[in-house]
């Protein structure tokens, strides 16, 4: 068993990467789009005057790529690295669009990239708006990719466990790669990633307005800006938890609703046992493989073995159980903190109404709220920050729910390996992320706005 | 697709392949490029067209690591887990190489020289480590790596860093070293008109004889080392657990399958007529040739190396039963069918834009001083 300490760290380091990445992408999503939306008024205006304005922001968005793409490979390795025993036991399942997305939409992506940054010279208007807008719907592809994957996470379905290969294997590829609520996940995601790229993107405006009143790079992205992020918040409000399903999602919207879990332990301590019962069945078909009634009962059982891999946090041999770690295996999965999450959750409504009066702001002709509209980016980061917390701590329990424990998923390292990799990872991105705060401060202040391209 | 599953895990394993040459190639060009940085470019005007011979296509370049990255994770999720699990502390260079080279190559035009120049020697300094690091990965798949799976299929690490370096695995990172600063020296002398093109030719020649050299040293070596053999019956149907076979290991047994297969010495017979090409070329000034023979060493490297060890993926050399094979380490028969189709496309779609994008820099870009006041967005 894995110690305490080599627990956390792995935790850390894996809730770092992802943070960082499923920051940096979002931006990178809005820009795209703004980029499209004054690349096409540039064509249809022909207005000279927005030229500068669009370097401007492709500067920005090359920023946010660089650090996207950075984290991205990060992502991708972690897996491995942190959490190899997640990799070897079901990864295959979670990384089949993973990688169907980095042999296309993500290799465009990078293709296009160059034309796009070292094509201002040589390409028309046309052109260069074409590329952007193939880079926008790349990204919008791969994000879609990447949703799929931990949606299916949240829901694995299309897979059951595979007593000759001790791993959970695919049934059905297509349904894999198109899990249950994969609309849901989308809707709640894109809107999340528009919401803060709308407020990062007002925010700059809202700098450069008070600095001087009636700056272009305002005067061009200033509305823009403000119906992405109008679009996208009311699309969060509108979309709502669906019937809950599973045990799981029962657990997750009680919580949210300030309902005490405690009713469904025995439900859950029920699972366990059925797992367990599962895990003996398999431990002696092993030994005896011709034994049908054997692995008749195992596969009858065999989805709840993942409850019964609860009880390895306190036991290596979990066939001798007794009642009182099976109730605090089934303590375990419930969420920490549940009145946290449960105040969270309703934050979350106000800071939504807060946001969308401050993009109704935007809207308007005049110069009185520049001030408040400042305010987008750490409010609609806030809001963003506390709905990913709520949804990392509500499966905290589970890597993939009801299949595989978290501490369980993670390599077997020591401690020092363990505080190595960390501090490493841990450097890397910290530090990718100052730079690239760095340089978009630097774009800002030194408001280098291009002339024409020679 | 309704091919069986060993047809499904030979053509995964020749995808596999076929992703290793695109990111040997690929990656080659840039961790080259970019390692040589500060050592061909004399003044800022060349480092500045070295720049922009190679940032148009980074990311590009780049990304084919990522989805052979990907394509390993769905396809061979044993093998993924267990190689960066095991060898992560000689992956550490390489993503240190990833982060740091889009912000020296595309992002540090912004800065002052005095901070690009600081970019650019950790810039260069890191693609030289990263190049080791990649020859080392390669050294240590070769002699095996010190892993263990248990009854439940935990990954056990048994070693430690220094059981990672030794003279062999040193040796093959030598020989890393060398082809990849050939193949970047080739790719950076394909516009002759740069002015670090004499700078490139003589660095090329230096590095494609050290290459040469080391490989036939390898070769000899690898003759006379102790390879992997599967002893037991191979169940190619059957579903993946390395647990159920039986491994020896033995000396000379990586030469088996250039005893049962005669056509196999073409390949490493053709990475000696391409490195030799490449440098003959390379004196004659025929740079396209050149770099041409350089593409051809580092395939037939790949593909040597993926020979050697066919059906080995990652040997293990404490726990020989454990060592992965491509019939017991992949993913699941319904996962290949989607998989090895779609992969089998994407990854030649890939080949063929990428080598559309090499035309890239001469178009893009012109090779001219950077101005202080840029008219440009970087």
């Amino acid at each position: 068993m894995l110690s305490e300490t080599v627990l956390a760290l792995s935790n850390w380091q894996m809730t770092l990467t992802s943070l960082l990445h499923y920051v940096f992408t979002p931006l990178t999503l809005g820009l795209s789009l703004l980029l499209v939306v004054l690349e096409i008024r540039l064509i249809l205006k022909q207005d000279a005057s927005l030229k500068p304005t669009i370097q401007f922001w492709a500067r920005v968005f090359a920023i946010q790529f660089v650090l996207a793409m950075s984290t991205r490979l990060l992502v991708v390795i972690q897996y491995g690295v942190s959490t190899s025993f997640f990799a070897r036991f079901i990864g295959d399942n979670f990384a089949l669009p993973i990688a169907i997305e980095s042999i296309s939409s993500f290799f465009l992506i990078s293709a296009l990239f160059g034309p796009f940054w070292f094509g201002w010279n040589q390409l028309s208007d046309k052109q260069h708006a074409l590329v952007t807008g193939l880079i926008s719907l790349c990204l919008h592809i791969s994000a879609l990719w990447l949703i799929s994957a931990y949606a299916w996470l949240d829901n694995p379905s299309a897979v059951s466990f595979n007593p000759l290969s001790l791993r959970i294997e695919t049934e059905d590829s297509w349904q894999l790669l198109n899990p249950p609520e994969l609309g849901q996940h989308s809707l709640h995601a894109i809107g999340l990633a528009y919401a803060i790229a709308a407020g990062f993107i007002l925010s700059i405006c809202a700098w450069f307005k008070l600095a001087q009143p009636g700056h272009p790079i305002s005067q061009h992205s200033q509305s823009v800006a403000a119906i992405f992020g109008i679009v996208s918040v009311l699309a969060l409000s509108v979309h709502g938890q669906t019937e809950a399903l599973s045990l799981s999602q029962r657990i997750q919207q009680n919580t949210l609703r300030g309902v005490d879990n405690q009713s469904l332990l025995p439900e859950i301590q029920q699972h366990i046992r059925t797992g367990l019962d599962a895990y003996r069945a398999l431990k002696t078909w092993r030994e005896d493989e011709k034994n049908a009634p054997l692995a008749a009962s195992f596969n009858q059982q065999k989805a709840d073995v993942g409850y019964a891999m609860l009880l390895k946090r306190w036991l290596s041999k979990i066939e001798t159980a007794s009642d009182t770690h099976i109730r605090l295996a089934a303590e375990s999965i419930l969420p920490s903190h549940p009145l946290a999450l449960f105040w969270g959750h309703k934050s979350l409504m106000p800071m939504g109404v807060i946001s969308l009066v401050i993009f109704a702001l935007a809207l308007l002709p005049t110069a009185k709220f520049n001030g408040v509209l400042l305010s987008a980016l750490p409010i609609n980061a806030l809001m963003v920050a506390i709905d990913l917390m709520i949804q990392h701590c509500l499966h905290q329990a589970w890597l993939v729910d009801g299949v595989l424990p978290r501490f369980i998923a993670y390599s077997s390292l020591s401690t020092s390996e363990q505080v190595l990799a960390g501090g490493f990872y841990s450097l890397a991105l910290l530090t990718t992320m100052s730079l690239s705060v760095f340089f978009t401060l630097h774009i800002i202040r030194s408001q280098q706005i291009c002339g024409a391209p020679s | 697709m309704n091919l069986d599953y060993e047809s499904l895990r030979i053509l995964a394993w020749g995808i596999l392949l076929f992703a290793l040459i695109g990111f040997a190639i690929s990656e080659g060009i840039s961790l080259g490029s970019c390692a040589l940085l500060t050592l061909v470019c004399r003044n800022p005007n060349e480092r500045n067209i070295l720049v922009a011979t190679v940032a148009p296509s980074l990311y590009l370049q780049q990304s084919w690591m990522l989805a052979l990255i990907a394509f390993i994770f769905a396809a061979w999720p044993l093998v993924y887990a267990v190689g960066f699990a095991c060898l992560q502390a000689l992956i550490l260079p390489l993503v240190a190489a990833w982060l740091i080279r889009p912000f020296s190559l595309v992002l540090a035009n912004a800065l002052n020289e005095k901070w690009r120049s600081t970019f650019d020697k950790i810039l260069s300094y890191s693609n030289f480590l990263a190049i080791l690091g990649l020859g080392l990965i390669l050294g240590n798949v070769i002699k095996g790596i010190p892993f263990h799976l248990d009854d439940e299929m935990h990954i056990v690490f048994l070693g430690d860093i220094w059981a990672l370096i030794n003279p062999f695995t040193l040796l093959v990172a030598l020989c890393c070293t060398g082809l990849i600063v050939f193949h970047g020296a080739l790719y950076l002398q394909l516009d002759h008109r740069v002015p670090f093109a004499d700078s490139c030719r003589s660095l090329a020649l230096k590095a494609g004889i050290a290459f040469l050299i080391s490989f036939i040293l390898i070769s000899l070596w690898l003759s006379r080392l102790e390879g992997y053999h599967i002893n037991s019956e191979i169940l190619t149907q059957a579903p993946s657990n390395p647990l159920l076979k039986f491994v020896k290991r033995g000396d000379e047994l990586w030469m088996d399958n250039y005893q049962h297969q005669f056509t196999l010495w073409l390949l490493p017979t053709l990475v000696l007529i391409g490195g030799g090409l490449g440098i003959w070329f390379n004196q004659k000034q025929n740079h396209y040739a050149a770099f041409l023979g350089s593409c051809v060493a580092v395939a037939c490297s790949v593909l040597t190396a993926g020979l050697t060890l066919f059906p080995f993926l990652l040997p293990s050399n404490r726990s020989l039963n454990t060592s992965l094979s491509i019939w017991d380490a992949s993913t699941s028969q319904a996962n290949l069918s989607l998989l090895v189709p779609i992969a089998g496309i994407a990854f030649l779609m890939m080949a063929l834009i990428s080598r559309w994008s090499y035309r890239m820099p001469n178009q893009l870009t012109a090779a001219k001083p950077q101005s202080s006041c840029s008219q440009h967005p970087h």
